[in-house]
């Protein structure tokens, strides 16, 4: 019997997966950051290790000086400062001193290219800094989620009845404690030690598995489980475990990471925004940048857009990429999955399509 | 259809029990130190009074029954800080339904009709550029996007400046003894009484003359009979005022949450779209809007509704993060930095929140997620009934699948 498909090869999941040029964007794109995992360590041995610390994301400092005279009111920025501004630096200054004052934040330039932020540390190193941490966060919610998720609605669909009325009971009861919401609120009661990153992850993937995914992976596995290739094998003797590690398993892995896509999105944004409000230690991620360019520059009265655009810019991006190759792995999910009723080895069903 | 709603409520109540239990458990396990500690440097002795006169010395299943007592009563307890929960929560609540509720509508109908537009016509530059705009206003990061709004528009500063429209007109409101939730809480009751009094007339008039009102007299029968009401109860200047305080936080979750619409719509289309009755309503030579609107899109409505019911936790905690960093007062305290200038609109849910979890007032901190839980436990069932509502294989009597 032929099989007629809209599409080429879309009984390979690879092939389905880069037919959607959103995908394979959000993949490079995630790419990218992994790329600034490994080469930031690289440039602070080699590149930036002769500078000093001047390039450390926690302790650097570097800050252009600009000689400018006080003022009253300043026609030229470049050459003259007012005087409330120039006692930030010298508190001695005075209508027509001549000072030197340190520029932080810095704009962008050659040697800082993203600039510097309130404390005169480089942008794009702590930029840089801060891919690993968030890295750590979004995997570890994410391979958690997946990993609670699959058990339960495994478990739903293989045992049923009182089982599965008690677990979708508990994603009920889950749901109505939204995981980001849980995870600030536990970030800003807990002192911070607690929250690293690898528990912050952990934590929400809990969350975020036994409720939201477990939800939608749930109505997957019944679905799944009324098939007739579970019946055929049933018949033919094989076990709930065999069946849910053989048979149930392999249908669920295309939404599994779906839901691990969106546990990603969700646990980096909580956990900026539980850095941006100051509720982490770690004063190296993106959040935590922020944070500091944001409640400094109320002090100084200049406002540091490039720390800001550039840590948002990140977090946005990070989520950005993690969605778009969620996009394209629903469309394995629920198109390419159509194709893999069974799980015979792939020169079977080319022999059976040829026929 | 009653019974299904029936046993909906029931389940629901049964959830919102075990929620209660857990979230009383949950955050006396994980809430360190108490209200006491965050009092600042006391004698023991008077640390001791206090705890004695809060009950905080009370073993933690009388605390628990307290609690429970205090919900069957709607009371929700005392607040360690601020008078009664209840109150707090109430003042909270009317400023985050409005703005939920109005951001999501529009989220809903604008996101619905990009998507719906895009999907249809799936390779085009218009479903390109939707999707990629989709994805930007979905992952953006809420307190950046809100930064970025107060700056943008402090330094556009015209006509529409941020201190025009952030704070309240005080001369509106110092003299009268209504708050702004009240005016809000004024505003919704005559919403639902203009809701009941055309539904009665509908069925009235389909009862004894069996004709149905066209839908355009409804559109305008909800809008111009509240207006009317308001102005009656003297309230249009306070509404004016506040649609303006609230304005910023509308358009900022609609940006933050149509994405997900739009992109929900345009996958929901796209599979709608290769069905084979989609292609019969062709064959049959219906005009193209018709087989897109009737045809395609209702059946695309399904997946976007359960979608939802997934997704509202989130659009709320959102709104949560939108409001900390507006920094919503309940009026009165000037917050102006130098820099961030605060605006004024009411504040909801989120204010309520992150200031009971500085003060470590548990009692308070509980009663806002409670809400939180309320709401989103609420908008399921609603979407639950209304799955139910459009789907003709439970309408008629089937089981639903999952949810």
């Amino acid at each position: 019997m032929a099989l007629e498909t809209r599409s080429v090869g879309l009984d390979n999941p690879v092939k389905v997966f880069f037919s959607n040029p959103i995908a394979a964007i959000g993949l490079v794109i995630i790419l990218l950051f992994a790329l600034m995992v490994v080469i930031h360590p690289l440039l602070m041995n080699t590149l930036w290790a002769g500078e000093g610390d001047v390039y450390d994301p926690v302790t650097g400092y570097d800050a252009p000086i600009l000689v400018v005279e006080v003022v009253r009111t300043v026609t030229d920025p470049a050459t003259q400062v007012d005087v409330a501004t120039a006692r930030v630096s010298d508190i001695t200054a005075s209508v027509g001193d001549v000072i030197e004052i340190a520029v932080q934040p810095a704009p962008p330039s050659g040697t800082h290219w993203l600039g510097t932020d309130v404390f005169g540390r480089d942008v794009f190193s702590m930029i840089l800094a801060g891919a690993w941490p968030t890295f750590v966060v979004g995997l570890s919610a994410a391979l958690v989620s997946a990993a609670v998720a699959v058990v339960f609605s495994i478990s739903s669909a293989t045992f049923k009845g009182r089982v599965d009325r008690a677990l979708s009971r508990v994603s009920d009861v889950l749901l109505l404690l939204p995981a980001p919401l849980a995870m600030i609120v536990l970030a800003g009661g807990t002192t911070g030690e607690f929250l690293t990153p690898l528990n912050f992850g952990v934590t929400y993937g809990v969350l975020a598995g036994a409720s939201t995914a477990a939800i939608v992976l749930r109505s997957h596995a019944l679905a799944t489980v009324e098939r007739p290739f579970i019946d055929a094998a049933r018949v033919s003797g094989a076990s709930g475990w065999y069946l849910a590690r053989r048979h149930l398993l392999p249908h669920m892995i295309p939404l599994a990471a779906v839901a691990m896509v969106s546990s990603v999105v969700g646990a980096v944004v909580a956990h900026g925004f539980a850095s941006w409000l100051a509720y982490s230690d770690d004063l190296s991620n993106w959040g935590a940048i922020m944070f500091v360019a944001i409640g400094f520059s109320a002090l100084q009265g200049v406002f540091a857009w490039n720390v800001l655009i550039a840590g948002a810019a990140a977090i946005s991006l990070f989520c950005a990429g993690f969605y778009m190759v969620s996009l394209g792995l629903k469309d394995v999910a629920y198109r390419g999955g159509e194709q893999q009723r069974t799980t015979r080895p792939g020169w079977v069903r080319r022999l059976e399509m040829r026929t | 259809m009653a019974r299904y709603v029936l046993n909906r409520l029931l389940s629901g109540l049964l959830t919102l029990f075990l929620f209660v239990t857990v979230l009383f458990f949950l955050a006396s396990a994980v809430i360190p130190g108490d209200f006491v500690t965050s009092l600042g440097i006391m004698s023991a002795e008077q640390s001791a009074g206090i705890r004695e006169q809060l009950g905080l010395n009370e073993p933690l299943y009388l605390q628990y029954w307290s609690w429970l007592t205090s919900i069957f009563t709607l009371s929700l307890g005392d607040s360690f800080g601020r008078g009664p929960v209840w109150d707090a929560v109430r003042d909270a609540l009317a400023p985050t339904m409005v703005v939920l509720g109005v951001g999501l509508l529009i989220a809903f109908v604008l996101g619905g009709w990009l998507g719906r537009t895009a999907g249809y016509r799936e390779r085009s530059l218009f479903a390109g550029s939707a999707t990629i705009v989709a994805i930007i206003c979905l992952t953006i990061f809420p307190p950046a996007l809100a930064v970025a709004m107060e700056q943008g528009i402090q330094r556009t500063a015209g006509w529409w400046s941020l201190g025009e429209i952030a704070a309240f007109d005080s001369e509106l409101w110092l003299g009268s003894d209504l708050s702004p939730s009240g005016v809000l809480w004024r505003m919704f009751f005559a919403f639902a009484i203009t809701a009941l009094f055309l539904w009665l007339v509908e069925t009235l008039v389909w009862r004894f003359a069996r004709r149905r009102i066209p839908r355009w007299v409804f559109l305008i029968g909800m809008v111009a009979v509240p207006l009317m009401l308001w102005s009656q109860m003297g309230l249009t200047g306070r509404v004016l005022d506040l649609a303006g305080t609230m304005s910023l936080l509308v358009i900022a979750v609609v940006l933050l949450t149509f994405g997900e619409v739009l992109l929900v719509t345009k996958a929901a289309m796209d599979d709608v779209m290769l069905e084979d009755y989609v292609m019969v309503a062709r064959a049959k030579g219906l005009p193209e809007h018709q087989v897109r609107d009737r045809h395609a899109a209702r059946t695309a409505l399904l997946p976007v509704l359960s979608r939802f019911t997934v997704a509202i936790p989130y659009f709320l905690t959102g709104l949560v993060i939108l409001e900390v960093v507006f920094g919503a007062s309940s009026g009165g305290g000037l917050q102006t930095s130098g820099v961030l200038m605060r605006f004024h609109a009411p504040a909801g849910l989120g204010t309520l929140l992150f200031d009971s979890l500085g003060d470590q007032d548990t009692p308070l901190l509980l009663g806002a997620l409670l809400v939180v839980g309320v709401i989103t436990l609420v908008l399921r069932i609603v979407l639950d009934v209304l799955h139910a509502a459009l789907d003709p294989r439970i309408r008629f009597g089937g089981e639903p699948n999952g949810a």
